[in-house]
């Protein structure tokens, strides 16, 4: 038998006339309803054919049927009962106990096919009177049937009369009650006024995903909660993600201590660190390092005893933590402990607010202080096609709901093509964004070297130079400005002055120029690396010969000569 | 709504043991489920459970679901004329439970087990009130 948590009614307050709410058991659904549904309530249910009709009132009733307080389910000319009963006891509310108990199912579907709609509201009106129940059920109705064939004088009772009269007959039953209707999208029958509630069910296939969608149209005596709620059937039956009001998206305000990056040399340019409960953005191409620096922040954040939550969209978490470990970041312990958790998104029909409501349950149970997301690209491409479209509000929510919380949020994203389009690319996600790092690859005298700046950061100082980062065994570490280069922007600097060099041994600054050439590009030709140095052959010539009785280069005769760096550079 | 056995018969002449009164119990059982599956519904059980029995006992070759009522056993006394009463008991018994294994597979045996008590004591009732 399953264990299944009945919802009781909330206690009646001091006035007896009190409306008491009914908890609807559906995850969601209670808040988007503005606090359960009023007792004795008539709410009517509409939706397209497969919207999840049944499987809310199902739902619902055995939520709350009891022996006390019974359930009737009448089925009209839904889906014939053996099969109803046959799906629905697959979903994880359903107890068989129930049946034929507190639920009793009665099927009318004989009445409405050979007889008429007057003989299907007669049965229901013995049913309820034998039974006295709690809840009623009547499932369902098609909006076809009966439309526009009331004769006069022929008693034959149209689909609109008979919910009209159905739901007049059912408040004086003091029942809660549930009429399930097909009803298309913007379809506005008669019941609709006379109903208590309405509540609408849509779906939309976009692709090979489908988005559910709810909207409380109606709820008399309650405020529910405006717009289009995205919900999901699973194994547990509807499951509701409310949309985040826009009350909540107004910001905490910011801690002025600095959380650690992580990233050995990037605090210094960050003004001492991330300010807590920003948001940062880091940018960068493929192969950037950018998972790298979001690790090492969550690991961070781990080292000093906080707790993390990482959002993963583009591996699963065992991968993700494997990449990890090879980097000597080893976090399998934290996870233990419920310092750390990964979420992974199940990627191609997710709602903005079903992936909110998972990191927001997370952040709250660990009470955590870092989020990581890895990453914004992924998240888009993870979303429905449907929520794509509308992917900067969607992150707007995402962020300023998460930001709220007080947490810390790293985020990081792919850029695409050469740097003077990049910029395109983050600003769709930039204006919700504190902080932005921005890593690029550049040409360094044939070298492509990482660097990275940080472009904005709100309220507070920051370093505006471009610094190199190595990605090595330990993972990211920021180097040395790179403040004698001009155009880094785009991609292939030139040198404005000599920089300044690490002094190797017995060299001459051009000696070592030419060398750190050498090294960059591994090896090279004369005419390469006369391309490279820009000095002039007979002079290259010299200085490698040097370089190579210095044992710092080696010469090999191939095509006229090539150079090879052998010795380690210095510093 | 009533079989041709019972229509022929009462129940106080159907005593245990006898064609008209296993028939009478299938039919019963059909009305009994019919507030929950519907009089279609349970029609099409008892004809598809019919037909199963009907592969494993001669005796039930005149035996059909009526047309015309909703929910009744027909040519029960031909069968019984034909097959002799023991023959065609247990070609009923056959039946109800073929409609119970049916039913089991398609629902679930604790849930069948539920229906069948649910609704017995109104379908009592309204036999009392005719
Ligand atoms: N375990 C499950 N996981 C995910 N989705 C499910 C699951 N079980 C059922 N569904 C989905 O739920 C929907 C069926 O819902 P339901 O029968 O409640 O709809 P309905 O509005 O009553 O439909 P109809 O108008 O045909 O009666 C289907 O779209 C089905 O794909
Ligand atoms: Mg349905």
């Amino acid at each position: 038998m399953k264990t299944q948590k009945r919802q009781p009614l909330t206690p009646a307050l001091s006035k007896p006339s009190e409306i008491r709410s009914v908890l609807t058991g559906v995850p969601g659904l209670d808040a988007i309803l503005g606090g359960g549904l009023p007792e004795f309530s008539c709410n009517l249910i509409a939706g397209s054919p497969g919207s999840g009709k049944t499987t809310l009132a199902q739902q619902i009733v055995f939520a709350n049927a009891t022996l006390k307080r019974q359930a009737l389910y009448f089925t009209v000319l839904g889906e014939p009962t053996l099969k109803m009963l046959r799906y629905q006891r697959e979903f994880g509310f359903f107890d068989p106990e129930l049946v034929g108990t507190a639920i009793q199912y009665v099927n009318l579907s004989e009445e409405a096919l050979e007889r008429d709609l007057t003989a299907v509201l007669e049965r229901i009106t013995t049913e309820v009177e034998n039974v006295e129940p709690g809840f009623v059920v009547v499932d369902s109705l098609r909006s076809f049937l009966g439309r526009g064939t009331e004769e006069e004088g022929h008693g034959v009772m149209s689909l609109d009369s008979f919910m009209q009269r159905i739901t007049l007959q059912l408040a004086t039953w003091e029942v809660t009650s549930f009429l399930l209707g097909e009803y298309a999208e913007h379809e506005r029958a008669p019941v609709f006024t006379v109903a208590d509630g309405v509540i609408a069910l849509s779906q939309v296939a976009d692709r090979n995903s489908v988005v559910r969608k709810m909207q409380a149209i109606k709820m008399r005596g309650r405020a529910p909660m405006p717009g289009l709620h995205t919900f999901r059937i699973t194994d547990d039956g509807l499951q509701i993600f409310p949309r985040i009001p826009e009350q909540q998206l107004h910001r905490r305000p910011q801690g002025v201590h600095r959380l650690g990056s992580g990233v050995p040399g990037l605090d210094e340019l960050m003004g001492g660190g991330i300010p807590s409960g920003d948001a940062v953005m880091l940018a960068g191409p493929a192969g950037s390092g950018k998972t790298t620096f979001a690790t090492q922040f969550a690991a961070e954040g781990l080292r000093r005893g906080e707790s993390v939550v990482i959002v993963v969209f583009e591996e699963y978490p065992e991968e993700y933590l494997a990449r990890a470990r090879a980097r000597n970041q080893d976090m399998d312990a934290s996870v233990r402990d419920g310092k750390l958790k990964l979420i992974y998104m199940r990627p191609l029909d997710l709602s903005v607010d079903e992936t909110l409501a998972e990191i927001l349950e997370a952040v709250s149970s660990l009470d955590a202080t870092r989020v990581v997301i890895d990453s914004l690209s992924g998240f888009e491409v993870a979303l429905a096609p449907a929520f794509r479209d509308d992917f900067r509000e969607s992150l707007y929510r995402l962020v300023g709901a998460l930001t709220a919380t007080g947490v810390t949020i790293y985020m990081t994203t792919e850029v695409v093509g050469d740097y003077p389009h990049v910029r395109f690319t983050t600003e769709k996600v930039s204006f919700i964004t504190d902080d932005i790092i921005v890593q690029h690859f550049v040409e360094i005298d044939g070298v492509l070297r990482s660097v990275l700046a940080v472009h904005k950061m709100r309220g507070s100082e920051h370093t505006h130079d471009f610094r190199t980062y190595e990605i090595g065994a330990n993972g990211a570490v920021v180097g040395g400005a790179l403040r004698n280069y001009r155009g880094i922007t785009t991609g292939v600097p030139a040198r404005e002055v000599a920089t300044h060099r690490q002094g190797y041994l017995g060299l001459t600054s051009q000696e070592a120029a030419v060398l750190e050439t050498l090294v960059r590009l591994g090896a090279g030709s004369y005419d390469l690396l006369v391309e490279h140095t820009g000095l002039p052959l007979g002079e290259l010539k010299r200085v490698l010969a040097r370089l190579a009785s210095l044992k710092y280069a080696t010469f090999t005769d191939e095509d006229g000569g090539t150079y090879r760096a052998v010795a380690q550079v210095g510093g | 709504m009533r079989g041709l056995a019972t229509e022929q018969l009462t129940p106080e002449d159907s005593a245990p043991g006898t064609a008209v009164a296993a028939a009478f119990a299938c039919e019963r059982m059909c009305r009994t489920l019919s507030r929950t599956l519907g009089a279609i519904g349970s029609r099409a059980l008892l004809m598809r459970a019919l037909s199963q029995a009907q592969a494993e006992h001669r005796a039930l070759k005149e035996v059909s679901v009526s047309a015309k009522a909703a929910v009744a056993l027909d040519g029960i006394s031909l069968a019984t004329a034909a097959h002799g009463e023991p023959a065609v008991v247990a070609g009923l018994e056959g039946v109800l439970s073929a409609l119970l294994a049916l039913l089991g597979r398609l629902i679930g045996k604790d849930m069948v087990a539920r229906l069948v008590a649910q609704s017995a004591p109104l379908v009592i009732a309204e036999e009392g009130d005719k």
